[in-house]
């Protein structure tokens, strides 16, 4: 989601186009054991992942659907594709790339984003990826960055070794689901002490109707290293439900850094119901930065288990919830070891009959001293219908833990609207520099193009709001 | 699963005409015990009980006793010596009054109101201070337009529906239009043994523009077996009117205690409930307070203080349902030994409730290695022109500050107790009464000192 | 004296803030290049002025008429009149967090001047200001008002005036909460960072700023109108003998006046 360098259209969901790409296989609708063997087969997957998937099933069909949280009820897993393969090879030139999805991803700005910035880029176009590339510079370091798919295949035994590992089918229904039935994703291994300079991105497109994306995404930063790995998403606007259901793991060593940013921007159809988790050890620190703009239904909680001495857990999201839209996010850190910290920082704007909720834990555990906890959360109300809820959960089981929370909830002030007013910035003008201000702990934190994009954004979301 | 309560519909109807129950009484407690049958005992899975777990609880063999137990008393010396000993502090109050209970002093032994005292002049004017069960009898009119109906209505839930079927104590205070009244309205419920069921039952009504303070204390003794009380209240605030609710429940170590007060709040009146938890096993209180009228406005002030295993579960609802409604919670425990607490929080705000101010803050200060404080502040906001916030804290005790008290030649546990009185200033600050503050801060020294 | 074709014109201007009359018909006419003073006690009405004249929503302008070179300010949003030329530096600024005051300075300046500045364009005409005005560099990264104390934010308002140049200039209470260090910068500011055909309308309690900002004309406000105008001289008198003898003249202005925070 980085700058486009063409100008589609000019609704507000800009990235709202599907393409006539004719897939190599596109599986019928439904979920059954058969299906999840489909898969694996189509893969030729070694058996312990056929094994861990017919599994997973099994759990999935287990598992009660969540009650608490956003309505799902709409969701039919009998109404889903589960398998599209748009193209039979994946490519490490764009010039290999099938014109009409490369077309897509040059509306989507990737490649120049990449050329840019970027020190290696994958692209996944409904199951699969269709792209991939990393600097050599990085490669030769020993750096691994491929699609979960190519993974498998070419590093099984480093994959074998984590997955589920962070986060077991066992986990929730939807991870048991992701589990059975993933494709695609990204894999990520950072080497010992290797920081890599420039951010990794990840590009998740869906443009079938109906589909189920369930990729899967593996990060393992290796003692000292440090990387930056972005992801960004969209999805045509169909009038059908489309389901996002991935879940990520990772894993920070020793003395690690991992930021994780999320840039979801799904169209109003998208259920999103993401497992995200993070497991840092001795003196990590895992970051996640994550904006939900888009989707009907977002519920995602990314979490941290600080696993060891002296870890460290930063979170800060913000969520955009228009008309039609729930985003039902936060953030659960578990302090698991003693003197770790954690920082969360949540921000929302609801507008028109949008509902933003956040909701999040914060546990530490008996006899982890020393262990501190920060959590912030800031609601703007824009509209007279707009929503929003604050649930966070805190439990302490140690006499030496710190523990602060704070929620506000607020309207945009007109005290400041008239202030700025007064300057000769048109009220418009002025609703948005606010917001753009009340988001700023967040979009600083992106790099320079990524928050330009943002502002851009939140703005388009704001259009028509001054009656 | 062994049942966690041993109650049936024999008791129900003992109750029934041991109390000499009117009717529409009869009918309301067996309509209660159907819904208390229907609806499931809540579990860990339950989102409100999810930290209070009462499977592990030991009161199947509760019972409740006899209404008729205890006669009459009319002096205060003419209880029993184990009741007259929980009384000892009111008893210097009483003294220092010249023996009078003014405005008004009720005493509630196990279930039974056993002494009545007000002042007559205030009965002359319309003002009512009596027992529930007089009540239901002698102002049924008053009684039963709110009685059981919008507050809390039968059927609502397990333990409140519980207590409607088999209620036998509790108060009812009336106050007129207009009437204001300084001194607290008091009342005390006691409980002189274990292995008792207490069910009681208060209903107070409000009338337009009068003002009143009520304060209702739960004492026991620590006893053997464990006891169960289930204390509901319905308050109910009209209009320009002000009601300062102070509960104080200082129960025995082996006393469970579930229960609820709900108010509703009408235009530009206020409810100031003031929460002290002290004693019992496990405590799990409810306080719900609508804000119905636009203008109405509520402010809580809560501590707890617990020790040993005891659990306290709070939940407290700020519901704005209409707009320029105020609302503050402040809710303050320290917890020491193996105790737990649970503070749950709603701040409710309704489409139509815009220009609102609500605050909701929870501090607490974990004290032992083996206690746990568990805190979910929470905000539901369906109004965008409104200001709402909550805050909660965990912490320890500040070294800092308790080792410059230490070198200025205070004793560890006194440099200790002196930051905790001043953790719980904020709170017992709005309590006027200097006995009663006294008698709070006593007893937390006790506490401490253990 | 003033022109028939002054810059600003105000005639029997009244105005209500829920449901109250602060303003009871005033009359002023500021012309091009003056420098004017409204004094009077608190609660009389001044800074009233001073938000009806900006344009905040909740004043409610029940009669009157006020003009701009000739053109109706009334009918005007905020930001139009921002355009036009009316600068209003606030008693209290509003607190901006996540803005910055470099970058939404420039998005001022851009719109008011109709220009096109980029940021290291405009940076380097913020930086001459700043340091005329003896502010410190960082201080352009900072976010708007967040976190200033009361004299950086009386500063930062002369400092927006400085950059957007405007025709008429409306200072409420700046002179308040400040030590003389900063008043005289601030006075600074204002003679020398202006243009000269820019005219000045000072809103203070005291005396004290307009020993730094000659005013040519002063005027009084007691309970919601101007009762006296007179020259410099005029602010001296009233250091010298205080409002009590207006009082009397004019009528006490009134307990329930005193009970309005007319700025608010």
């Amino acid at each position: 989601m980085s700058l486009p360098t063409t100008d589609i259209g000019t609704e507000e969901y800009k990235y709202g186009f599907s393409d006539d790409v004719k897939p190599e296989i596109k599986f019928e609708k439904g979920l059954s054991r058969q299906t999840v063997e489909d898969i694996s087969n189509i893969k030729n997957e070694p058996g312990w992942m056929t094994e861990t998937r017919l599994k997973a099933y099994e759990i999935f069909l287990e598992k009660p659907m969540p009650e608490w949280g956003a309505d799902l009820s709409d969701i039919d897993f009998d109404d889903i594709i589960y398998f599209v393969r748009a193209s039979d090879r994946k490519m490490t030139n764009w010039d290999d790339v099938p014109a009409e999805i490369k077309e897509t991803f040059e509306k989507l700005g990737i490649p120049e984003s990449e050329r840019k910035f970027l020190a290696g880029a994958e692209a996944q176009y409904d199951s699969e990826s269709v792209y991939g590339a990393l600097q050599g510079e990085w490669e030769k370091q020993g750096v691994i960055f491929v699609d979960t798919d190519t993974a498998l295949r070419e590093h099984e035994k480093l994959l074998r070794k984590y997955f589920g590992s962070v986060v077991p089918a066992t986990d929730n229904k939807l991870a048991a689901l992701n589990t059975a039935v993933w494709s695609g994703g990204s894999f990520l291994y950072i080497p010992k002490g290797v920081r890599v300079g420039l951010p990794l991105q990840a590009y998740f497109r869906i443009n079938t109707q109906n589909m189920g994306q369930f990729e899967r995404t593996m990060i393992i930063a290796d003692e000292g290293s440090n990387v930056q790995y972005i992801e960004g998403c969209t999805a045509p606007t169909y009038t059908t439900n489309s389901l996002h259901s991935a879940v990520v793991e990772i894993i920070c060593k020793k003395d690690s850094r991992v930021r994780y940013t999320t840039l979801q921007n799904w169209s109003g159809n998208v259920y999103n119901l993401v497992t995200k988790r993070a497991q840092a050890y001795e003196n990590a620190t895992m970051e996640w930065i994550d904006a939900n703009l888009g989707s009907k239904v977002t519920m995602k909680y990314p979490s941290v288990y600080l696993m060891e001495r002296g870890a460290k857990a930063d979170v800060i999201s913000i969520a955009f919830a228009n008309t039609g839209q729930h985003q039902d996010v936060g953030s659960k850190v578990v302090h698991l070891a003693p003197y770790t910290t954690s920082k969360i920082l949540s921000k929302s704007i609801s507008k028109g009959k949008g509902r933003s909720t956040y909701r999040g834990l914060v546990k530490i555990h008996e006899g982890m001293e020393g262990c501190k906890s920060n959590v912030n959360c800031d609601a703007l109300l824009l509209d007279e219908a707009s929503a929003t809820d604050t649930y966070p959960y805190i439990e302490i089981e140690d006499p030496t833990a710190a523990i602060e929370h704070e929620a506000t909830v607020s309207k945009l002030s007109d005290e400041q609207i008239f202030y700025l007013q007064q300057r000769g910035v048109p009220e418009d003008e002025a609703r948005n520099m606010i917001i753009n201000g009340f988001i700023e702990p967040f979009t600083k934190l992106l790099p320079l193009e990524y928050a330009v994009e943002m502002n851009r954004l939140i703005e388009l979301q704001m259009e028509g709001s001054v009656g | 699963m062994t049942e966690l309560l041993g109650f049936g519909r024999e008791d129900v109807d003992r109750i029934s005409n041991d109390s000499e129950s009117p009717d529409w009484i009869k009918e309301k407690r067996a309509t209660a015990w159907q819904a208390y049958e229907n609806l499931p005992m809540p579990t860990l899975r339950d989102e409100m009980w999810k930290y209070t777990d009462l499977s592990t609880l030991n009161i199947k063999n509760t019972r409740t006793t006899e209404a008729s137990k205890y006669s009459a008393v009319e002096k205060f010396e003419s209880f029993p010596e184990e009741a007259v000993k929980l009384l000892s502090d009111e008893a210097v109050q009483l003294e220092e009054n010249g023996g009078m209970c003014k405005p008004g002093l009720l005493i509630q032994h196990d279930s039974q109101v056993t002494f009545t005292d007000v002042e007559k002049e205030l009965t002359a004017k319309g003002v009512i201070f009596c027992s529930m069960s007089d009540a239901v009898r002698n102002h049924t009119d008053l009684v039963r337009k709110h009685f059981m109906e919008k507050v809390v209505p039968v059927g609502e839930d397990k333990f409140s529906s519980l207590n409607a079927a088999l209620w036998n104590g509790g108060i009812f205070l009336y106050v007129p239009k207009g009437i204001e009244i300084k001194m607290p309205f008091k009342s005390y419920i006691l409980m002189t043994d274990g292995g008792k069921a207490l069910f009681h039952h208060s209903l107070i009504v409000l009338e337009e523009g009068a003002h009143v303070t009520y304060i209702e204390q739960c004492r026991s003794e620590d006893y053997a077996t464990d006891s169960l009380n289930s204390s509901v209240a319905e308050v109910v605030v009209k209009e320009g009117a002000s009601l300062d609710y102070i509960t104080l429940q200082n129960w025995g170590n082996n006393v469970v205690d579930i229960s609820t007060r709900k108010a509703v709040v009408e235009r530009d009146a206020s409810l100031n409930w003031m929460v002290g938890t002290l004693g019992g096993k496990v405590t799990r209180s409810a306080y719900e307070t609508r804000l119905i009228g636009q203008g109405s406005s509520t402010k809580t002030r809560g501590f707890f203080l617990a020790s040993d295993r005891q659990h306290h579960d709070f939940w407290g609802l700020l519901s704005h349902e209409a707009p320029n409604t105020t609302a503050d919670l402040l809710y303050k425990g320290v917890l020491t030994g193996k105790s737990r607490s649970v503070f749950r929080g709603l701040i409710k705000i309704s489409e139509v409730a815009q220009l609102t101010d609500s605050y909701l803050t929870n501090n607490n200060i974990l004290l032992s290695d083996e206690a746990r404080a568990d805190s979910v502040p929470t905000l539901e906001i369906n109004a965008n022109d409104v200001k709402a916030s909550h805050g909660a804290t965990v912490g320890n005790l500040d070294k800092e500050e308790i080792f410059y008290l230490m070198s200025r030649g205070l004793t560890k546990s006194s440099a200790e107790k002196l930051i905790i009185y001043g953790f719980f200033r904020p709170v017992l600050k709005s309590i006027d009464s200097e006995i009663l503050r006294e008698h709070i801060y006593g007893f937390i020294d006790k506490k401490l000192g253990a | 004296m003033t022109t028939e074709n002054g810059l600003l014109t105000i005639k029997d201007l009244k105005v209500k803030i829920n449901d109250k009359e602060i303003l009871k018909g005033v009359n002023l006419k500021i012309g091009p290049g003056e420098v004017h003073a409204i004094m009077g006690p608190n609660g009389t009405g001044k800074s009233t002025l001073a938000y009806a004249l900006a344009g905040k929503a909740s004043y409610e302008v029940t009669s009157g008429s006020v003009t701009m070179e000739g053109e109706n300010v009334l009918d005007m949003s905020p930001d139009e009149r921002a355009r036009k030329g009316m600068f209003l530096a606030f008693q209290y600024p509003s607190e901006v967090p996540g803005v910055t005051v470099d970058n939404f300075l420039r998005v001022a300046y851009n719109t008011v001047k109709k220009k096109e500045l980029s940021i290291w364009e405009f940076r380097n005409l913020l930086k001459e200001k700043m340091e005329f005005l003896k502010i410190d560099e960082s201080f352009s990264g900072r976010y708007l008002n967040e976190g200033f104390s009361g004299g950086e934010k009386k500063r930062n308002e002369i400092l927006q005036m400085a950059v957007l140049t405007p025709k008429l200039a409306i200072l409420d209470e700046t002179d308040s909460g400040l030590d003389i260090d900063a008043l005289q910068i601030v006075a600074k500011g204002v003679n020398e960072l202006l243009p000269e055909d820019s005219s000045v309308l000072v809103i203070t309690h005291y005396q004290r700023i307009l020993r730094y900002i000659k005013p040519d004309f002063v005027h009084v406000m007691i309970n919601g109108k101007i009762v006296e105008t007179g020259g410099g001289e005029l602010a001296e008198k009233l250091e010298e003998q205080g409002y009590d003898w207006l009082k009397e003249k004019y009528g006490e202005s009134g307990k329930d006046n005193n009970n309005v925070t007319a700025n608010n």
